[in-house]
């Protein structure tokens, strides 16, 4: 689903490599959490997958597709929650949504029924008409969600989408993501919340100081650190620690 | 390229920001009641008139100039010369607008990383972009062109070639200029050394002495008025040059032969090809690598500029609190350009006109035309009179809290007294203002020839008039701060609690006018003590509006 090769990202000027010959895949079917602490490089990778940032050596593929060179075909392929919701804030959320839906190319006949299906299941449905400017942080973040799936995406990249969100939304979106991937789609989210990854995660990647330092499943990980009753958050410490 | 996704993309856009949504103060929200929303209604209707009302002076007044020029062009031989002073006079002020707002959306946009992600080619968005340029700049070329097009149709009657010239002036002429802007753009963000400031800093810089000169030229034609006699000294000296520029400046030279030359279509053609090449080629170098350029930009916005191991005065430094909150007052206003340009430019504008004025030879007009006041032993009272206006009649203060928009919350939390705010934001007021003022009234000691004894009561009464008028905008802000602004313009321009901050300021020098005309003329005093003694009801009188802003201040920061 996606494959990231030897790439390389240094910001301007900078000496240091913000992503440093970073290699993993992702398979169809899976929940990859990517980890690592702040500044560890995990939002530029997903930046650079969803084409808001540009590698400057190594390539990244969405479904076979390049995301320097087909880079429509591959943004028709993502659905992006981004760390911090960014809209049109003037629109009410019907009408965003509905540009959303255009421009993604959403038949028409079926454009109404998913918004109010996926308003309906993040709560969002009686306020579809208010202009989001008056939309609290929460609802902005859930509003991104629903912007991010109203268009069937193959590959659901999320960052940090857990900040923002009331326990119940939370919970709902753990339950979208395993669903989404049920039919063969893919998602792959950062986060800092580790018991969350522990759970919904097949596989997790942790990234420090611009390199990828594990990606296995929980339990493997486990089994390589030599104690198998360690939870993710320990082995994470463990790990980030070591390399530090 | 898919035309629908670039309408769509206009149509997100221009989401509630048309004209009429600019000139909002207040949203019109379902909640309020219907008499708030009557009054609101009224108030937003005031304020279109009022623009309205400036735009419809200012077209006046350059159809005024217009028509001089097409006096002065037929005195030297251009028939149609305010035809073509009118497309200069559009193409440059729409250049210099078309730099600020080139470079917000095509490069800057806040929705850009928005749209970054979505499946949009390259085309698609640099098209909508470049629609949206035109429009955000179609409005203001117009209104500086029309006037042109009123003094030809008047001087020369209607005709189809003046009416299908004045709608490809409207509809076709901005290109130029914006073209030009897009190219200059595209130089500056190709630049290693690019930041948005840099080239922010150098259009303000570039624009108002663009306005000053104008205004300088302006305010000489309008003083001339119609004597033709003056417009022949000016032809006998000028003429040479005047048909050089038209000669030399094509374009503009195209634009009138279109519209009252004896070969109007094939100058039109001229025209027209000119623009299609100046238009194709700079939309070709933007286009070459516009997504990478978007996307760079955006990078290095976001990212942490190292400053390579130098020791940085704001990090080591230790101030004193409200020299720290001067600062904080200083980096809000340098956060907009709308801030920048309406603060400093009032701070500035007056500064330079002298500068203007006094290389033009304007000053010394004004010296003979004063000649009979200078001779009034209140003379200097009347100059700092004036001087007093000048300084205190601006939005600094009546918009300070207004500007700081949602981050007001933020200031909330700080542990200081209200009465620390506002000190630090006088401060701020008067290292802009009254240094302006120190320099007006040390220029007007110099150039009308005053005793200098008189700065001993000139600067003491400047400094508590401007003092006032800080503290008098700051308890008018404080006490119903618009915080609630989208656009930058609606927490300055559009504010109403500058305009009655000005007016207080106004009636504060009114009140000073007539307490020093009362002392020097029924009680018979000299300028010099009567200065003094005006020194003591300014300072009561800052005293007052310290206690107004302090107690706004501290309303405005207690619990809500």
């Amino acid at each position: 689903m996606v494959t990231i090769q030897s790439v390389t990202k240094k910001y301007g000027n900078s000496a240091k490599a913000a992503v440093e010959n970073l290699s993993l895949a992702l398979v169809p079917g899976e929940i990859f959490g990517f980890l690592g602490p702040n500044g560890a490089g995990k939002s530029t990778t997903i930046k650079m997958i969803v084409g808001l940032l540009s590698q400057d050596t190594g390539t990244i593929t969405v479904d076979g597709h390049d995301t320097l060179n087909e880079t429509v075909l591959v943004k028709q392929r993502i659905g992006y929650v981004p760390d911090e919701p960014l809209f049109y804030e003037k629109m009410t959320a019907n009408e965003y949504l509905q540009f959303i839906c255009e421009i993604y190319r959403v038949p028409n006949e079926a454009r109404q029924e998913r918004i109010v299906r996926w308003a309906k299941r993040f709560s969002l449905h009686g306020v579809l008409d208010d202009q989001i400017s008056s939309y609290s942080r929460g609802m902005k973040q859930k509003l991104g969600i629903v912007t991010a799936l109203v268009h069937e995406p193959r590959l659901l990249i999320l960052d940090e989408p857990m900040v923002g969100l009331d326990p119940k939304s939370a919970f709902i979106l753990k339950e979208v993501m395993h669903e989404f991937c049920e039919g063969g789609r893919s998602v792959f989210f950062s986060t800092h919340v580790m018991e969350v990854a522990e759970r919904l995660c097949t596989r997790v990647g942790i990234i420090m100081n611009g390199s990828l330092i594990a990606c296995d499943t929980f339990h493997a990980l486990q089994e390589r650190s030599g104690s198998g009753d360690l939870s993710l958050e320990q082995l994470f410490l463990e790990m980030t620690d070591e390399t530090e | 390229m898919k035309l629908n996704n670039i309408r769509l993309l206009l149509r997100a856009a221009g989401k509630g920001d048309s004209r009429w949504e600019q000139f909002v103060t207040i949203s019109l929200e379902s909640k309020k009641s219907n008499s708030r929303k009557k009054s609101r209604l009224v108030i937003q209707v005031v304020i279109a008139l009022s623009i309205l009302l400036a735009a419809g002076s200012m077209a006046f007044m350059l159809g005024v100039n217009y028509y001089q020029m097409e006096i002065l062009g037929s005195i030297v031989g251009i028939d149609g010369f305010s035809w073509f002073m009118g497309a200069v006079t559009a193409a440059l002020i729409t250049f210099m607008f078309g730099m600020f707002s080139g470079g917000s959306v095509l490069y800057h946009g806040k929705d850009l990383p928005l749209l970054l992600v979505l499946p949009l080619t390259q085309r698609e968005l640099l098209i909508s972009r470049l629609i949206l340029h035109y429009k955000a700049n179609f409005f203001m070329h117009t209104i500086l062109f029309l006037p042109a097009v009123a003094v030809a149709i008047h001087v020369h009657g209607i005709s189809f070639p003046i009416i299908v010239a004045a709608l490809v002036q409207i509809t076709i002429a901005p290109f130029i200029p914006l073209s030009l802007s897009l190219i200059v753009l595209h130089l500056f963000v190709k630049g290693k050394k690019h930041t948005r400031k840099s080239r922010e800093s150098w259009a303000i810089i570039f624009m108002l002495t663009l306005l000053v000169v104008m205004q300088g030229l302006a305010s000489r034609w309008m003083q001339s008025g119609m004597d033709s006699s003056n417009l022949e000294n000016f032809a006998n000296s000028f003429g040479i040059v005047l048909q050089g520029l038209q000669r030399i400046l094509l374009f503009p030279k195209w634009q009138m032969s279109m519209a009252l030359g004896p070969h109007s279509f094939v100058n039109g053609l001229y025209f027209l090809l000119a623009v299609a090449a100046i238009t194709i080629g700079a939309i070709y170098l933007v286009a070459t690598a516009y997504g990478e350029t978007v996307t760079r930009l955006w990078e290095t916005s976001t990212t942490v500029r190292k400053n390579n191991g130098k020791s940085s005065r704001s990090y080591t430094g230790h101030y004193a609190l409200e020299w720290s909150l001067v600062r904080r007052e200083y980096a809000i206003i340098n956060e907009h350009s709308a801030f920048k340009m309406e603060l400093y430019g009032e701070a500035v504008i007056p500064l330079i006109l002298v500068v203007v004025y006094a290389i033009s030879g304007v000053i010394g007009e004004f010296k003979v035309m004063l000649e009979p006041v200078f001779r009034l032993d209140t003379f200097p009272m009347i100059v700092t009179g004036a001087l007093l206006l000048t300084s205190s009649l601006s939005m600094m203060s009546g918009t300070s809290y207004s500007r700081e928009g949602k981050l007001l919350a933020l200031s909330r939390t700080m542990p200081l007294e209200g009465a620390s705010f506002v000190r630090g934001k006088m401060a701020a007021h008067l290292m802009l203002f009254y240094s302006t003022y120190l320099i007006f009234s040390l220029a007007a000691l110099a150039i009308f020839r005053l005793e200098l004894v008189h700065a001993v009561w000139m600067m003491p009464l400047g400094f508590f008039a401007v003092g006032s008028s800080a503290c008098f905008g700051l308890a008018i802000d404080g006490r119903n701060p618009r915080l609630d602004w989208k656009l930058p313009q609606q927490a300055v321009k559009q504010n109403l609690n500058g305009l009655a901050a000005m007016g207080i300021s106004f009636a504060n020098i009114a009140v000073l006018a007539g307490l020093g005309y009362l002392l020097a003329e029924p009680i018979g005093l000299s300028a010099l003590s009567s200065g003094l003694l005006l020194v003591a009801p300014s300072a009561c009188i800052w005293w007052l509006s310290w206690k107004l802003a302090v107690s706004g201040a501290r309303r405005l920061y207690q619990a809500q």
